[in-house]
């Protein structure tokens, strides 16, 4: 099931399946290893809006809700080990 | 010999700088940027040295302002060794810059930092291993005690008088990539860049459509005569500004559009590069890296489960701003008063001493009611405020 990485609850694990839109942001993401196929942990939420912390690659990360809405997760599944690149 | 310092953003890159160079730095702009550029002079071993602290970044492939100097530093300025500062607490990440740098400068020498960070969390890092995995000399350093840094200039020194350049390792790309990146190659073999550039990271950065390919740059240093008109005031002059002298047309463009028919558009080719890296770092990450129990909270996790808490967050930051608010104004309030009686009991005795000496009425109207009713006015004061700011610095290094 591909939902945002905004829906998630706090301590829910999920790995990435693709980054929507283009240009800086993504770059940025891709950067900081959220690639394809990485999976990530929702640690919490700021109250009212606020960003959110993930854990990836054993470290945190802080992300605006917005730039969560671009990136879309699947479960985490134990079996799958290699992942198709999205093209998109 | 030119040495430039890199790494992530917040892995000690100044504390380095600042330790090797001293007071001799040279701060000024970056050209058209609001960048400080600091560089160094230093004189190791008869060698005139020119250490640079570039900005923090976490890609060479930018887009903010400080990636963007990093970067074309790099790529224009071509510095002769790169000091490479790695945070070992968060190794992954900051190797994929290490990664993007191998590709483009060969002499490297990687600054391992924060060791004790990477204890406490359970990590243990063995730096000899690191070495061997990336071919590449490795220095373990605390930057904070200012431990292993001369031992870290002078492994850079030694890699810069190397006679050949060393081999690193080459980052292994998936089949069906690496593939596309040897016919990218085939291509530009025979044109002039391959003499300023790593073949490999120009059949690279093709795939990727970087706008910096093809591009020749000449650099000057003179500085411009300072124009009073233009704000004078905030522009302390670039001292090194970049000036584009021609772009080539490259090889390849057919290449392109027939991958981007295949599905292999830029985004898909950037996408897999930083994948493929990522993944490269996975696969040697078992050969130096242990790390027990990877699922213990270390201290900041179970401080932060309270401390950040949608429920509990708002109290506990209640509770600490008014326990600094009762210390600086209500328990200090004794002490401000004992410094006030202190004032006025040192301030009788000098009187005192003033009236046994004949001292005219208004010299003693000037010590007693001018300098130690005043200064002891402000000197009331001080209790609160230096109970405040020590409240106001514990904050600030709990943060770090």
């Amino acid at each position: 099931m591909e939902r945002y990485l905004g829906d998630l609850k706090t301590g829910e694990w999920a790995r990435v399946e693709r980054i929507d839109g283009g240009g800086a942001l993504r770059r940025r993401m891709m950067d900081m290893g959220i690639v394809p196929g990485v999976e990530l942990e929702v640690v919490r939420h700021a109250p009212f809006g606020g960003p959110l912390q993930v854990r990836l690659k054993g470290y945190y990360l802080a992300m605006r809700r917005g730039e969560c809405a671009k990136i879309i997760v699947t479960e985490k599944d134990p079996q799958y080990t290699d992942h198709l690149l999205a093209s998109r | 010999m030119k040495i430039a310092l890199i790494g992530n953003p917040n892995v000690g890159k100044s504390t380095i700088f600042n330790a090797l160079t001293g007071s001799n730095q040279q701060v000024g702009n970056w050209a058209g940027k609001t960048v400080e550029r600091k560089s160094g002079v230093l004189q190791r071993a008869n060698q005139t040295i020119e250490l640079i602290d570039l900005p923090g970044t976490y890609s060479l492939t930018a887009y903010s302002q400080e990636e963007i100097i990093t970067r074309e530093y790099i790529l224009r300025e071509r510095p002769d060794v790169v000091m490479a500062m790695v945070d070992a607490s968060n190794i992954e990440r900051n190797l994929y810059l290490v990664l993007q740098i191998l590709e483009l400068v060969p002499r490297i020498v990687i600054g391992l930092n924060m060791m004790d960070l990477a204890h406490s969390a359970g990590i243990s890092i063995e730096s000899s291993k690191l070495a061997s995995a990336l071919k590449v000399p490795v220095v373990e350093i605390v930057a904070a005690k200012g431990k292993g840094i001369e031992e870290f200039l002078s492994e850079a020194i030694r890699v810069g008088s190397m006679a050949s350049d060393p081999l690193p390792v080459e980052v292994s790309y998936p089949a069906d990539l690496e593939q596309k990146i040897q016919a990218m190659e085939l291509l530009l073999v025979d044109t002039p860049w391959v003499t300023t550039y790593p073949l490999r990271w120009l059949a690279i950065k093709c795939l990727e459509r970087d706008p910096e390919i093809g591009q020749k740059w000449s650099i000057s240093s003179t500085k411009l005569p300072v124009n009073k008109t233009v704000n004078s005031c905030c522009n302390n002059g670039d001292p090194v500004s970049y000036e584009l002298q021609e772009v080539a047309e490259l090889p390849g463009e057919s290449l392109l559009a027939k991958y981007e028919e295949d599905g292999w558009t830029q985004d898909h080719f950037e996408m897999a590069i930083a994948d493929a890296k990522y993944r490269y770092i996975s696969s040697i990450l078992p050969q130096f890296r242990k790390h027990e129990n990877p699922n213990k909270p270390t201290l900041t996790d179970r401080l932060d489960s309270w401390i950040l808490s949608p429920f509990w967050g708002y109290p506990i930051m209640l509770v600490i701003l008014a326990l600094v608010f009762w210390m600086s104004f209500i328990a200090s309030a004794p002490l401000g008063g004992a410094v006030s009686l202190g004032m006025a009991w040192v301030a009788d005795i000098v009187v005192g001493l003033l009236q046994w000496g004949q001292a005219p009425e208004f010299v003693q109207s000037l010590v007693r009611d001018g300098i130690f009713a005043g200064v002891g006015a402000v000197l009331a004061f001080v209790p609160q405020i230096a109970i405040f700011f020590a409240f106001f610095h514990l904050c600030r290094i709990a943060v770090i």
